[in-house]
């Protein structure tokens, strides 16, 4: 009994300094801490101390591939988009489908490159809509069209990537776009392209809204 | 037993509210007077070291003292702040050029930062910034508020037995049901605060993000064809009778068109014909007598490339007063 009488007449002072203490919590908190939001990208620049966090994922797919974090820098290929066999004017079109396939919206711009003997010769529109493509090889007059307006047109790649859409465009969150690209051989194409072989890659680069 | 147990519970409440408090000030010291700051993660760009909702306890640094490898955080042109892992530093006097790169990013950031200092993480916390940010909501002060009055009760409150305080129970019972109550309270109390938590905490989920995403897009393999010369050139008599330089048009592509290219004694001249041509003549741009020879080739015109017949044809013009007259 003795000793709790003790423990019992210390208690109070003890007590008292401590639940003091404790009220700097809520000073220290109420004066917000010091403590700045920070966000690698970020979607919404409003506020520094408040602020929902970010969640998901951000991730393009081109012509339904390339889905997941798995495929992030992934590289996939149109094996249809090709001709062979070209004389100067002749083009072809093809048309895919760029998708928001993450959980936050997105931007992206598009860097072209090419490799191979014919790269200087080509010419590569990229534009929106639908790709149709008319005449023959037998003639000489293979031809692809887009149905949208021109992002870009008749950009020649080589091989450091430039940009080919400098202009961001955006996509929400599962929204997709149809991307139509033409590659034509320059109907002024220099005589020494003849018999001469080219590839060329889109970077579609994606990026969280508001990223630098 | 009865009185142990909540006096060790006043006490461990008591000790907690003790130490969070004096952290919570020896930190508000260091971010007013020591260039500390503290940073929450809102996006997962630097994962899987630093998820979202890391705190992190960084300090300011001049930008000639970064190395690579660091965690930096800076002011991105649009206003944002951005923490990501720095990949080099270009110094040029107090300034430095400064790209980083998220570590779940594929490529670093397109903004170059222009910076005389940045804030260098030193250490970081996980969820740390989930329980920052909720305290720092309205509701979230208001709890810590109420705990902090809680443990001010606690601290200051009547006594555990206070003479003359209202008992209708016996004395043995008296004892322990002041405790009692004071247990529920604060259980109450601590009750009441995470719920309040973890409404809020509702909204928040974890993320692992890739805030960029280059994705390429490669063609097949576009040749171009060669461009062929016209074959079996000759003279001999043409579509609708009278004697012309023919020719079969190439194996493969149509040409677009064709230059029949002459030469005589005393010069030479081209004309030109359109797609789908397969005969043609020297045109006598000038009035001349007699029997003139001409040596004739074919080229074939595709867009900007042409080929030339390897052989030529001959074929004899001669003036007379109605026009000329074409011989093989």
């Amino acid at each position: 009994m003795s000793s709790h009488r003790r423990t019992r007449t210390r208690r109070p002072r003890s007590g008292r300094l401590r639940a003091v203490a404790s009220l700097g919590a809520v000073g220290f908190l109420a004066l917000g801490l010091g403590a700045q939001g920070t966000f690698a990208f970020w979607t919404d620049q409003a506020t520094v101390t408040t602020g929902s966090f970010s969640s998901g994922t951000l991730d393009i797919t081109l012509n339904g591939q390339l889905a997941g974090a798995a495929n992030n820098g992934g590289t996939t290929t149109l094996p249809s988009f090709a001709l062979s066999n070209m004389v100067p004017g002749e083009s072809q079109a093809i048309a895919f489908p760029v998708a928001n396939n993450g959980s936050v919206g997105l931007t992206y711009t598009v860097n072209g490159s090419a490799t191979g003997g014919l790269a200087p010769g080509m010419q590569f529109t990229v534009a929106t809509g639908t790709a149709g493509n008319t005449g023959t090889a037998a003639n000489g007059n293979r031809t692809g069209t887009c149905s949208g307006g021109n992002l870009a047109s008749n950009q020649v790649l080589n091989g450091t990537p430039s940009s080919v859409v400098g202009t961001a465009r955006s996509l929400a969150v599962a929204a997709q776009e149809s991307i139509c690209v033409i590659a034509r051989l320059d109907p002024q194409a220099a005589n020494d392209l003849q018999g001469k072989t080219m590839t060329a890659s889109l970077i579609f680069n994606a990026k969280q809204v508001g990223a630098p | 037993m009865i009185e142990v147990r909540p006096s060790r519970l006043r006490e461990t409440t008591l000790w907690v509210g003790a130490g969070l408090g004096l952290l919570s000030l020896v930190a508000g010291v260091a971010v007013m007077f020591f260039g500390f700051t503290f940073l929450i993660f809102r996006s997962g760009s630097m994962g899987p070291d630093i998820p979202t909702g890391s705190l992190a306890l960084a300090r300011t640094t001049p930008a000639a003292e970064l190395e690579s490898g660091d965690v930096v955080s800076v002011l991105a042109s649009n206003g944002a702040r951005i923490t990501h892992r720095l990949v080099s530093a270009t110094v040029r006097g107090d300034e430095a050029s400064l790209i980083l790169q998220g570590d779940a990013n594929g490529t670093p950031d397109a903004e170059i930062y222009q910076v005389t200092e940045a804030e260098r993480s030193i250490v970081s916390v996980p969820y740390a910034g989930y329980v920052v940010t909720v305290l720092l909501s309205p509701a979230g002060l208001v709890a810590a508020g109420c705990l902090s009055g809680m443990l001010f009760l606690l601290g200051f409150g009547p006594r555990q037995e206070g003479p003359g305080a209202p008992s209708s129970g016996a004395g043995g019972r008296h004892r322990g049901e002041r405790p009692r109550e004071r247990r529920a309270i604060a259980a109450a109390g601590i009750g009441a605060s995470m719920a309040v938590v973890s409404v809020l905490g509702v909204g928040v989920s974890s993320t692992s993000a890739f805030f960029t995403d280059p994705a390429q897009v490669t063609t097949g393999a576009f040749t171009a064809g060669t461009a062929a010369p016209p074959t079996n050139v000759r003279c001999g008599t043409g579509a609708g009778g009278g004697d012309y330089v023919l020719w079969s048009p190439p194996i493969g592509a149509t040409p677009t068109g064709y230059i029949l290219n002459f030469t005589h004694a005393q010069g030479s001249g081209t004309v030109v014909y359109g797609a789908g041509a397969t005969q043609g003549r020297p045109e006598s741009p000038s009035f001349f007598t007699g029997n003139r020879d001409f040596a004739v080739t074919i080229t074939a015109v595709y867009g900007s490339w042409s080929a030339e017949s390897s052989t030529s044809a001959s074929i004899r013009g001669r003036n007379v007063v109605l026009g000329t007259i074409w011989s093989c």
